[in-house]
């Protein structure tokens, strides 16, 4: 049995202006044009064709995988299970299909791409590449889709359907035509946390496994999701989200909030948890179109920082929609800093 | 097929096109080279083949044929008794 909790092993990501985990948390970058450069990130035959998003998710977990040293390939293939976080990751993707359809006929579709018109299928191009047969989940939700793979993993562990998990969350920017005027133009002046909008692009893996039997090199975590009605967010906030965080918060939030009703209930919410409590709360600006791959950036890049001693983080997403999530971490000590104290 | 039909379809074009579609060396892809077993062409990768071929011969190839596909000389008569017949 599982404590409710996941041991992180590894970390991996890709994402414009990030060079790797201690980057994570930095102020998110545009993506210039040739920022992925596929012969670099997957060397070897069968990626050129893919879906960009599927390279970013692919090579994510390369990075991941390697930075556990090997424990992946030393699970037998029936108890690994990748869970993975998507929201606009095939929308592109799926306009341009049909833009070929309408203009030259099915016949023009291209083999290697159009698979992915089934979201699920970035989910599955991950099995294929690290031999997952255990289970193989795709989770949608707007903004928490990742936290709420996290959650999803820590059950699926706690049932013994998995040894080894790899969660992650891709995203790839919306087309011009499907991310909205306001959305475009306040990513070209994005702020200093902006997470660029609808235009988001990369991915995140964390390589999990269970409590005790895993190597919690990074620390743990765990996760907990609900709903916040935005039309009673100012009133049902403080009970919903007290629910959600529980009585003994960690000592840092980082909290990916937009300015939708449900947004601001929050951030007020946790202007009075500083107050109570003295929770240091990073608040991390997002849009209706952002995507889900911030929430669990943050995560993988608070796993990353270097602490002399274990530290408690937190990390809130709640979308305009209404889903609210919430990871709950406890970071290993680790390090120079952590070597430093030993001596 | 007549020997006119076979030479009139370049054997090394279509030797460029495969090499270029499985991302190999075109000096990899020989006459007899077995796609699946030697190569690593995959079912994926059949079917790109397929398509690029239907494009540049203005063939059409249906799905049992790519399944027949077992080398570049293979290929190579295939596609002269689909040009020559088409």
């Amino acid at each position: 049995m599982s404590s409710g909790e996941l041991a992180v092993a590894g970390l991996g990501i890709v994402a414009p202006g990030v060079s790797g985990p201690e980057d994570a948390l930095a102020p998110a970058a545009p993506a210039p044009p040739g920022w992925f450069r596929t012969e670099v990130a997957l060397p070897g035959r069968g990626y050129r064709r893919l879906p960009d998003a599927s390279k970013y998710l692919l090579a994510a977990s390369r990075l991941a995988v390697g930075d556990a040293g090997g424990r992946f390939a030393e699970t037998p293939r029936e108890h690994r299970g990748a869970v993975v976080a998507i929201n606009n990751t095939g929308a592109a993707l799926l306009e341009e299909l049909d833009r070929t359809i309408v203009d030259k006929g099915a016949e023009e579709l291209p083999p290697s791409s159009t698979p992915f018109g089934a979201m699920s299928s970035f989910a599955g191009r991950l099995s294929m590449e690290h031999d997952i047969t255990g289970f193989n989940l795709t989770v949608n939700s707007p903004l928490t889709a990742g936290l709420d793979a996290i959650q999803t993993a820590v059950r699926a562990v706690a049932a013994g359907r998995a040894r080894t998990v790899l969660v992650g969350a891709v995203e790839e920017a919306l087309s011009p035509s499907q991310s909205s005027p306001s959305q475009s133009s306040s990513a070209q002046s994005s702020s200093a946390q902006s997470p660029a909008n609808g235009l988001q692009a990369g991915a995140v893996v964390l390589h999990c496994e269970p409590p005790g039997e895993g190597e919690a090199r990074y620390g743990t975590c765990r996760a907990r999701g609900t709903f916040l009605d935005p039309a009673a967010a100012a009133s049902d906030a403080a009970a919903v989200l007290a629910a959600l965080v529980g009585d003994d918060p960690p000592d840092r939030i980082d909290a990916v909030l937009d300015d939708s009703a449900v947004g601001t209930a929050a951030a007020r919410w946790l202007d009075r948890l500083t107050g109570e409590h003295g929770v240091a709360v990073v608040i991390v600006p997002s849009t209706a179109q952002a995507g889900c791959l911030v929430p669990l950036q943050r995560v993988l890049g608070l796993f990353a920082q270097e602490h002399t001693a274990p530290v408690r983080r937190g990390v809130l997403a709640a979308s305009d929609q209404g889903t609210v999530a919430f990871a709950e971490l406890t970071v290993a000590p680790r390090g120079a800093a952590a070597k430093g104290k030993e001596n | 097929m007549s020997d006119n039909q076979a030479a009139a379809v370049d054997i090394d074009d279509i030797r460029a096109l495969i090499a270029e579609e499985i991302e190999l060396p075109v000096e990899e892809v020989t006459d007899e080279a077995d796609l699946a077993g030697d190569l690593e062409v995959d079912s994926l990768a059949a079917m790109e083949i397929a398509v690029q071929l239907e494009k540049r011969y203005r063939i059409k190839i249906d799905e049992e044929e790519i399944s027949t596909f077992t080398s570049l000389s293979v290929i190579h008569r295939f596609i002269a008794a689909k040009v020559g017949t088409g």
